[in-house]
């Protein structure tokens, strides 16, 4: 023998068959790098180009290119994560391929390596080559952002997370169908086998609660759902979690703001997966006989396993998907039940045995997954026990937890859980699918105020209806009622609007016209009117809190399943008592407290609505008009910093609440966006702090309006909204003149037109306000021979042209227009007269 | 040395090999003959370490061969239908081999290859099946092995080409005591090889023995006698318990265990016109025996 | 050596051929006593036999006293021509007797057998002369050794 032996030691034997196997699947390198370089530098240099672009033509200034670069560098730790799991399926699919040919396994397990040594040399080709041409990418692809751009910013963490992410995920789908291809002995199979094994579990999971969907209309079906779970079920849908979360997307779970330790563990999940799925496939393989290769299915026994929890969810999923399609008709459920069941039976017998002789295998089993299919129907979509409409007795409940909005109440106690449940009990048997309930008209009648005609048309209401008309034009005059009665409704000192719904009531049932409107928000196609003589024609009983609407209730019984369930509370029905219910509870008020604690400079807006007027208050830099103003002026940090002391003060007026106040009826709300709070608050009448506070804000506002470094005053709706405050004091109102005053001064584009003619005349809104506040006498609400009217509009002339057209042809306030009023015959000013004289 | 003990072995229900036992020596060719389906590759890829017996155990040396790189290093197993990677040159496979066996050989792969006359750098899916065979063998001798799984391994090649890895081999047995494991169902190749011979059928072992004792123990005699006494000699000739016995007229041809030399004393006592005693081949050999024990016989056991 | 020879087409078992060719070298003086034969190995690659069978010859051929083979020394020719003259001499008379048995139980009488005995050798022997077996015919055949 003329060449030296050379050394037995393994671990060199191993890393020449390694360096053979780089060498050997170059081909497979050159893919990765190909469609990394593609996905991380191409992009990377396009992408960039196209800002620098943007930055030289002057646009999008609003955030620094390094800002724009930290940005970019995460959207491409995007792709790249993305592309990252692609690849992982080619991995998978591709290393210990070998074990899908006999004549492979013939040569492969005669050599002097052992399982392990092939499992593992083949991980560690496709994971190198994976490494190194993604980092190389991702290093080139960040290189050209750096340098063009620059990089700083909350992305650049979220972008390096998710490039962890990108890694992990590519891990996890490798070792998943390397684990499927120590299971399986055909490409096919592994294939199908990494689907089954990624999805099965979560699908049959999925599937009772689709089940319970479909039939359990009123229940809650995903808070039932935990989304650990299924996280825990589908590594995809894990991986897509990792994904989001590092993207920052998902701000908030569970009210909690999301931790970089919690991202870092979500996505570390990833890996542990990816390592236990690894090492049960390098377990497998070892075991795996090698005579059995080119078969579907290596082991045997795991057949049953696979073949009927696929056939379940064909058959539910199949009985569903009828019900869903077709409609709720038993014979289609069945029909579809019944194909999915024998397809899906027909087709794992094929591609299990690889033979259609053998289609019909195992027909016992088919029978008893049919009659498993058969009894989650029944249970779930037919809902035989009934689970849909069951509410537990009060002594049988642990505790129950009222969400309305964006917030929630506990009742723990037995006392309140005792004074809670009947309301609950009672909105359960209301409450048939979801339906809306009957109407007590004699109720309404009792809580609702209306007036009469003859009160309206009177005189002595004049300017009832002047306020009425000002602020909800479209309401009232109608031209084609009957006899042309208008019919108005309010409540207490409260106003109606109609961002509020009109519901017509007769007896007990919602006309279509409300309904339709109500609902879809599209213009009624039915109106029905009715003579208020004959009884309420027109009812609202509400709050401005537009959360009542709804409740989630979870009931957590001592002993047995929850019941998470809708109710609709509609707007007239005894059951709101359960809203004072709530509202009494000490984790009501709780919320409240917490806006004590939040710093002006956390917010990032805040929102108030009073009687539907909304109006955001500008917070922070914005008041200023930037950031750069911020820095460079002085005198506006320190008004600033005054605003904010204002802006705390309201918070901390907001948050205390008693039971007093909530007897009263809400008229606003507020709502805050901060670092940790998104959530929206009632305000009562009997708020008064609050509102002492709302005032001595805007009191201050003159000097934050009419600064010149503030933005505040150049804000219409700010500006407007001051004015009506200015106006009003902002009691409710009661004083139609300051109305007046206002609605006048608040219209930009005020037009006069005649009626006949339709020409328009526009008129200096000062002029206006004088000519109005002189004249309030002189105008009419109602048509006693209208020449002219008074029109104001935020569009076009043109516009404003068609929609007094309509206006005058139905009496039909098409959107945008806003407070008008007629000038009554004999009292039309000079001016007016003058002009449409021409 | 190999030995294999009361190997069994299953493919879900059907029995592939039934209790088999064999060994096979250093330095020595074992012929492992078998119709197409009795379980020789069954067996061979049970050796190799590729399959793993339901019951039984394997020794080389005492030592088991599954996952057992320390034997396997030493170990090629050419399949009936050998493998390559992938759109492949004989010196890629060179280089696999290169770098799974410890003492893969270069040289010996450049000479080898000179000798068979191919062309290491063309791809291998262009050569012909016979060439394929031709390159798995120069592979694995490249490879230095202690142990040589052939399986069916001659079938596909010319005489010459025959010759040559018949060569080849014997220089291993003889030079580096190399164990050769031979499949096949051609008896006459096995005859100019082998040292020992093993017959399968359907799974089960019929023979086990060293190739010169089965020939030497195996007699055909032809042998006549005057006329009066061929019906007295047909009597006596059956006290040799003979596998068969024909008579011709005064003409006997019978097949007997035993040595020619321990039958030539008993012929000659009895005194014949006439006596001869005629070589036979393995095939002759194989087929008395099946017939013995009762299996027909035809074209389908031995090729 | 190239003189070691063996047919593959006779049907007479390789081993035997080998100890008659071997025994026949030896006769002729073509190997002398003392001479060293061939290890098996080197036989083996040369004839492309099996080596256990070259072993078995040279086995026999030890236990027939024609050879002596030392551990790692290899295998010396013991024998004499002359013994081995004298074994070949004892083959043929046995032969001989054999076709006298057979010829006087047929009923050929002796002057036939002699007769005949003569006839054969006046064929025979000539015949020989271009016998392989034949020292001189061996030591002119060129290559003798057969593939």
């Amino acid at each position: 023998m003329n060449s030296p032996v050379r050394s037995l030691d393994k671990p060199k034997n191993r890393a020449a068959y390694l360096r053979f196997g780089l060498k050997q699947n170059w081909q497979q390198l050159v893919f990765y790098a190909i469609i990394m370089l593609l996905a991380c530098v191409v992009t990377s240099i396009i992408v960039t180009a196209t800002i620098l672009e943007e930055i030289q033509n002057g646009f999008s200034m609003y955030h620094t290119p390094a800002h724009k670069g930290a940005d970019l560098f995460r959207d491409i730790a995007l792709i790249f994560a993305v592309v990252s799991c692609v690849l992982g399926v080619f991995s998978g699919m591709s290393a210990t391929g070998y074990v899908n040919s006999r004549r492979a396994i013939h040569c492969y397990h005669s050599l002097p390596l052992t399982r392990d040594a092939l499992y593992l040399e083949g991980s560690a080709v496709q994971v190198l080559y994976y490494l190194v041409t993604s980092l190389v990418s991702l290093l080139i692809g960040t290189l050209v952002i750096v340098s063009q751009l620059g990089m700083t910013g909350e992305s650049v963490g979220e972008g390096l997370l998710l490039i962890l992410t990108g890694i992990g995920g590519y891990l996890l789908v490798f070792s998943l169908f390397q684990l499927a291809g120590t299971l399986t002995g055909t490409a096919v199979f592994r294939f199908i086998a990494a689907g089954i094994i990624a999805f099965l579990p979560v699908l049959v999971y999925l599937m009772i609660y689709a089940g319970a969907d479909t039939g359990m209309s009123n229940l809650m079906v995903d808070y039932y759902m935990d989304y650990n779970q299924i996280r825990f079920l589908c590594p995809a849908f894990n991986i897509y979690y990792a994904m989001a979360i590092s993207y920052g997307d998902a701000y908030v779970i569970d009210d909690n703001v999301i931790t970089v330790g919690y991202t870092l563990w979500s996505i570390a999940t990833l890996y542990l997966t990816a390592v236990f799925y690894y090492l049960l496939g390098l377990w497998l393989h070892r075991k795996r006989r090698s005579e059995l290769s080119e078969s579907s299915l290596i082991w045997k026994k795991l057949t049953a396993f696979v073949k009927y929890p696929v056939i379940f969810v064909c058959g539910a999923g199949g009985a569903i998907f009828f019900r869903a399609a077709l409609g709720t008709d038993i014979t289609w459920m069945i029909f579809g039940g019944f194909c999915g069941l024998v397809l899906s039976f027909l087709l794992m017998n094929v591609l299990i045995t690889r033979n259609t002789k053998s289609m019909f295998k195992g027909l016992p089993g088919l029978g008893i997954t049919a009659l498993v299919v058969a009894f989650f129907l029944a249970v779930l979509p037919f809902d035989v026990f009934g689970f849909n409409n069951f509410m537990y007795d009060a002594d049988q409940v642990k505790s129950v937890t009222v969400y309305y909005g964006d917030k929630e109440v506990v009742f723990a106690e037995e006392d309140e859980i005792a004074a809670v449940m009947p309301y609950i009990a009672e909105l359960t048997r209301n409450t048939e699918g979801n339906q809306t309930t009957p109407y007590d008209a004699a109720f309404m009648r009792e809580t609702s105020y209306y007036i009469d005609p003859e009160t309206v048309l009177n005189q002595s209401e004049k300017e009832a209806r002047s306020i009425l008309s000002m602020q909800y034009p479209d309401r009232g005059v109608r031209l084609d009622m009957p006899d042309e009665k208008p019919t108005f409704v309010w409540m207490g000192g409260k106003m109606l609007d109609d961002h509020y719904n009109i519901k017509c009531y007769e007896d007990g049932y919602i006309t279509e016209t409300s309904a339709a409107r109500y609902y879809e928000g599209v213009t009624a196609t039915e109106t029905k009117y009715y003579d208020p003589s004959e009884g309420i024609t027109s009812v609202y009983k509400g709050d401005y809190s537009y959360d009542w609407d709804r409740l989630e209730v979870s009931v957590y019984p001592k002993f047995g399943i929850p019941i998470h369930r809708y109710m609709r509370v509609l707007e007239v029905s005894e059951n709101a008592a359960v809203f004072d219910v709530i509202q009494n509870t000490e984790q009501y008020a709780a919320y409240y407290r917490e806006l004590a604690d939040i710093k002006a400079d956390d917010l990032h807006s805040m929102y108030i609505n009073l009687l539907d007027e909304s109006v955001n208050i500008y917070t922070g830099s914005a008041i200023l008009g930037g950031e750069e103003m911020l820095k460079a002026n002085e005198k506006a940090m320190a008004i600033l910093q005054k605003h904010n002391a204002l802006l705390e003060t309201l918070l901390k007026a907001a948050s205390v609440l008693t039971p007093e106040m909530t007897d009263t009826p809400v008229i606003g709300s507020i709502s805050i966006h901060s670092e940790t709070i998104s959530r929206t608050y009632n305000l009562y009448a009997g708020m008064t702090q609050f509102w002492d506070a709302w005032l001595a804000y805007w009191e201050q506002m003159p000097e934050f309006m009419d600064n010149p470094d503030l933005k505040l005053g150049q804000s219409n709706s700010t500006k407007a909204y001051y004015d009506m405050l200015r106006y009003t004091n902002y009691r409710l109102y009661e004083d139609g003149k300051d109305i007046m005053d206002w609605a006048a001064s608040f219209h930009t584009d005020t037009y006069i037109i005649e009626a006949d003619t339709g020409r328009a005349l526009y008129v200096d809104p000062d002029k206006m306000a004088q000519v109005l506040e002189n004249s309030m006498d002189d105008y009419t609400l109602g048509l006693q021979e209208p020449r002219f009217m008074v029109v104001s509009h935020k569009y076009t002339i043109d516009a404003m042209k068609e929609g007094v057209e309509n206006i005058l042809a139905d009496g039909r306030v098409p959107d945008g227009y806003n407070k008008f009023f007629f000038f009554r015959k004999d009292a039309v000013p000079q001016f007016v007269l003058d002009a449409f004289s021409k | 040395m190999i030995r294999a003990e009361n190997i069994t072995k299953y493919f879900d229900d059907v029995r592939s090999l039934h209790e088999v036992s064999m060994t096979a020596g250093d330095g020595s060719i074992f012929g492992l003959i078998g119709s197409n389906g009795s379980g020789k590759s069954t067996l061979l890829r049970i050796l190799s370490g590729i399959y793993q017996p339901d019951t039984g155990d394997i020794f080389y040396d005492g030592a088991p061969v599954f996952e057992n790189t320390a034997v396997k290093n030493k170990l090629v197993y050419l399949s009936d239908d050998p493998y390559f990677l992938p759109h492949c040159t004989m010196n890629d496979m060179r280089d696999f081999y290169a770098s799974v066996y410890p003492e893969f050989d270069r040289e010996r792969y450049e000479s080898l290859t000179k000798q068979f006359g191919l062309n290491p750098r063309r791809r291998i899916v262009t050569f012909s099946k016979g060439m394929q065979k031709q390159v798995s063998m120069l592979l694995g001798l490249a490879c230095r092995p202690k142990y040589l799984f052939c399986d069916e391994t001659f079938d596909g090649l010319d005489p010459v080409m025959r010759q040559l890895v018949k060569s080849l081999i014997i220089a291993d047995v003889a030079e580096r005591d190399l164990c050769c494991v031979v499949a096949s169902h051609n008896l006459r190749e096995m005859e100019d090889m082998a040292d020992h011979i093993a017959l399968l059928h359907r799974g089960e072992l019929l023979f086990e023995k060293e190739l010169d004792d089965i020939r030497t123990n195996m007699v055909k005699v032809q042998v006549s006698y005057r006329k009066e006494i061929c019906d007295d000699m047909a009597e006596k000739l059956r006290e040799l318990q003979p596998m068969t016995l024909e008579r011709r007229g005064s003409l006997f041809t019978l097949i007997v265990r035993g040595t020619e030399e321990s039958l030539q004393q008993w012929f000659r006592e009895t005194s014949p016109l006439f006596c001869e005693y005629i070589p036979m081949t393995l095939e002759e050999i194989f087929i008395t025996e099946m017939e013995e024990r009762g299996y027909e016989f035809t074209s389908q056991i031995l090729g | 050596m190239q003189y070691i020879t063996v047919d593959l087409r006779d049907r007479k078992q390789l081993y035997e051929q080998l100890i008659d060719n071997i025994r026949k070298l030896i006769l002729s003086g073509e190997i002398g006593p003392g001479e060293k034969l061939p290890s098996v190995r080197a036989l083996a690659k040369e004839l492309c036999i099996n080596p256990n069978t070259i072993q078995k010859a040279y086995n026999e051929l030890e236990r027939q006293g024609v050879i002596l083979t030392l551990p790692g020394r290899g295998s010396v020719v013991l024998a004499e021509t002359g013994d081995l003259r004298k074994e070949q001499l004892t083959r043929i008379g046995d032969a001989l007797t054999a076709t006298a048995v057979e010829a006087a139980s047929t009923g050929i009488t002796r002057e036939e057998f002699l007769s005949l005995a003569e006839n054969a050798w006046n064929h025979g022997a000539p015949a020989a002369e271009n016998h392989p077996d034949k020292p001189e015919t061996a030591k002119a055949a060129e290559g003798g050794n057969q593939l």
